[in-house]
């Protein structure tokens, strides 16, 4: 007892020295900055809004998809290429669905480590994996009654959170839906909408740097998508030409940058002035009806400067509402775009020009200066004349 | 010997003896002395480095970010030393393009319950490393938490999904189906021909694989010095 009691003094002069110079060195260790602090590793102070980037994307989205269905999958069934929902399996010789383009894109977005997400559901999916349920089914219903996307932010995730229609595009959308066995809905009609698109980002606001990088790397992954089919074609038992025509030539694919080109040219102009005008995309990106709230129509600069100095096959069409617009030559697609309501899109093309509108009462349309008569939703600019085209 | 000279003796034992230990304990070949586990099926040959990477910065930052978040300051990442091992890890070698079950999908706002449940978006949650097996999930019934809904127009099972569905028969799904999808056995048609609980339980330990051969094999990690 005597022994512990004598082991326990009090702190001398020269103890209370020790830790105060321990105590002074461990602070000036850890507080004083002599090391520069860890700098974080995100540039997402930006101005930004992530829902802008999140429309942006989904134009680009809207148009690679419509690149794919129609260009590649719709015209290749009729020369002879096969598209399954089977496709990776080695012994069948096809190429993705359009929704499995879609994930391969979605699965090669994720592989960028950008934590940028996409996802594909419906509330009548063949594949029952993909149902809508819980909160995403919950927004999937104001999405179609309300016709605005949706934006929320996934509290268990910490995702910002963006969900878009994803309408029946083109016919071929609506007979494989209605027609495969596993489907639980065969009803589907031209335009309807199917599902929707979800987005998931991590930040609110972006840079634009960082805006231009998400974008960038969606259409990496697009090339990516399109790559893995070109591979596998070369596998097919007589595999298709690769070069620079198309299926509607032929049985021929386009190469990676001939597809990615023609990708760049529907949705470059899009989204260069999406990124001049955050804003611009969301109200693009919109479904219809358009809300109310818009801002007022605005004719932009460059299209009244085109007015005024009119230069050959320069077709510009603009738009008082929402309106969808599908400009054809020969039975080739030259443009497919939602023009948002008060916006306007050119194309320098030559005629024959055929060209449909889904709202032709909104719809002025010029041609080397010239109006145009817009009387149905099918217009045709002949060569030499211009002339209004039967339904 | 006086009890002044013996106590710094003692100190100064402990202070060699601690640093041999730590000597040891760091040299090359001795990792796993202070691995806290044996290493998975088919990672025997992965170096340690392989998934621990070093965090970023120095040792002096990260301890100061640490101290900055100790007194609720603003602070990044808290990684000490080497940082969190994540599905990037993972992913490098095991990444495949026919993945049925690819972790990303689960970060689907509608996998809600199901993340809150099983943790379905982390590789970790159900392979675990350091555990000397393939699989560490228990439960091979965690299918119930996606596929209530299932039915096949057309069936290929004797029983169908749908019937199975609805008794709740959920160990059956793994003893058909691998969750991955990347062997090349296709599944029975007849429930009787289902693999037996046995083989599946042995396989998530480290046995053979009931399903057939791998389709993919994993990458080698770029990592590896073995």
């Amino acid at each position: 007892m005597s022994t512990k009691s004598a082991r326990v003094r009090p702190p001398t002069w020269r103890s209370f020295l020790v830790i105060v110079s321990t105590t002074i060195a461990i602070c000036v260790y850890l507080f004083v900055q002599a090391p520069p602090p860890l700098a974080a590793q995100t540039i997402e102070a930006g101005t930004v809004p992530m829902r802008s980037v999140f429309s942006m994307l989904e134009l680009e989205n809207d148009a690679a998809r419509a690149l794919w269905t129609e260009e590649i999958v719709d015209r290749g069934k009729a020369v002879g290429l096969a598209f399954d929902e089977r496709w990776r399996e080695e012994t069948v010789h096809a190429g993705p669905l359009p929704a499995l383009f879609l994930r391969e894109t979605a699965r090669n977005l994720e592989r960028t480590q950008l934590q940028l997400s996409l996802f594909l559901g419906s509330p009548y999916p063949i594949n029952t994996a993909n149902q809508l349920t819980a909160d995403q089914a919950a927004h999937f219903t104001a999405l179609t009654e309300g016709g605005a996307p949706q934006f929320f932010f996934e509290p268990t995730t910490g995702r910002h959170t963006a969900m878009f229609v994803d309408r029946a595009v083109v016919a071929s959308c609506v007979t494989c839906h209605n027609e495969h066995a596993d489907s639980p809905k065969t009803d589907w009609k031209l335009h309807d909408i199917m599902g929707a698109t979800t987005w998931m980002y991590p930040h609110e606001a972006v840079t634009t740097e960082r805006a231009l990088e998400l974008v960038g790397a969606f259409r990496a992954s697009i090339r990516a998508a399109y790559a893995a089919y070109l591979e596998k074609a070369a596998a097919f038992p007589k595999p298709p030409v690769v070069g620079d025509k198309w299926p509607k030539d032929g049985y021929f694919v386009p190469s990676e940058d001939v597809f990615m080109a023609e990708l760049a040219r529907r949705t470059s102009t899009t989204t260069l002035r999406a990124l001049l005008e955050p804003r611009f995309a969301e109200i693009a990106a919109a479904s219809e009806p358009v809300p109310d709230a818009l801002p007022a129509p605005v004719r932009a600069p460059e299209l009244a400067s085109t007015s005024a100095r009119p230069r050959r096959d320069v077709l510009t069409i603009r738009a008082s509402r929402s309106t969808r617009v599908t400009v054809e030559r020969d039975g080739s697609r030259l443009l497919v775009a939602r023009i948002p309501a008060g916006g306007s899109t050119t194309l320098t093309a030559r005629p024959p020009l055929q060209i449909h509108v889904s709202e032709p009462a909104e719809v002025e349309i010029e041609y080397d200066g010239q109006e145009i008569a817009v009387e149905s939703e099918n217009i045709v600019i002949g060569d030499g004349e211009l002339s209004r085209g039967k339904s | 010997m006086r009890p002044v000279v013996r106590r710094q003796l003692g100190i100064a034992i402990g202070v060699v003896l601690g640093g041999a230990l730590l000597v040891i304990l760091n040299a090359p070949g001795c990792e796993q002395l202070h691995a806290p586990g044996p290493m998975n099926t088919g990672h025997a040959e992965v170096a340690c480095d392989g998934c621990h990477k070093p965090a970023r910065g120095t040792l002096r930052q990260q301890l100061q970010n640490a101290a900055r978040h100790g007194l609720g300051m603003p602070a990044v990442e808290l990684d000490i030393g080497y940082r969190a091992v994540t599905n990037t890890e993972c992913l490098a070698c095991h990444d495949r393009p026919s993945d049925r079950h690819p972790v990303f999908r689960f970060l689907e706002p509608r996998f809600a319950d199901a993340r809150s449940r099983l943790h379905p978006e982390q590789c970790a949650s159900c392979h675990a490393e350091h555990q000397g097996a393939r699989v560490t999930a228990v439960d091979i019934t965690y299918c119930r938490e996606c596929h209530q809904d299932t039915k096949l127009a057309d069936d290929p099972l004797d029983v169908s999904h749908r019937d199975l569905v609805a008794e709740e028969r959920w160990d059956t799904c793994l003893r058909c189906h691998d969750y991955h999808g990347n062997h090349a056995a296709e599944p029975p048609r007849r429930l009787d021909d289902m693999i037996p609980l046995d083989s599946i339980r042995t396989y998530f330990r480290g046995g053979p694989s009931p399903y057939g051969d791998p389709i993919l094999r994993a990458n080698r990690p770029e990592a590896s010095t073995l």
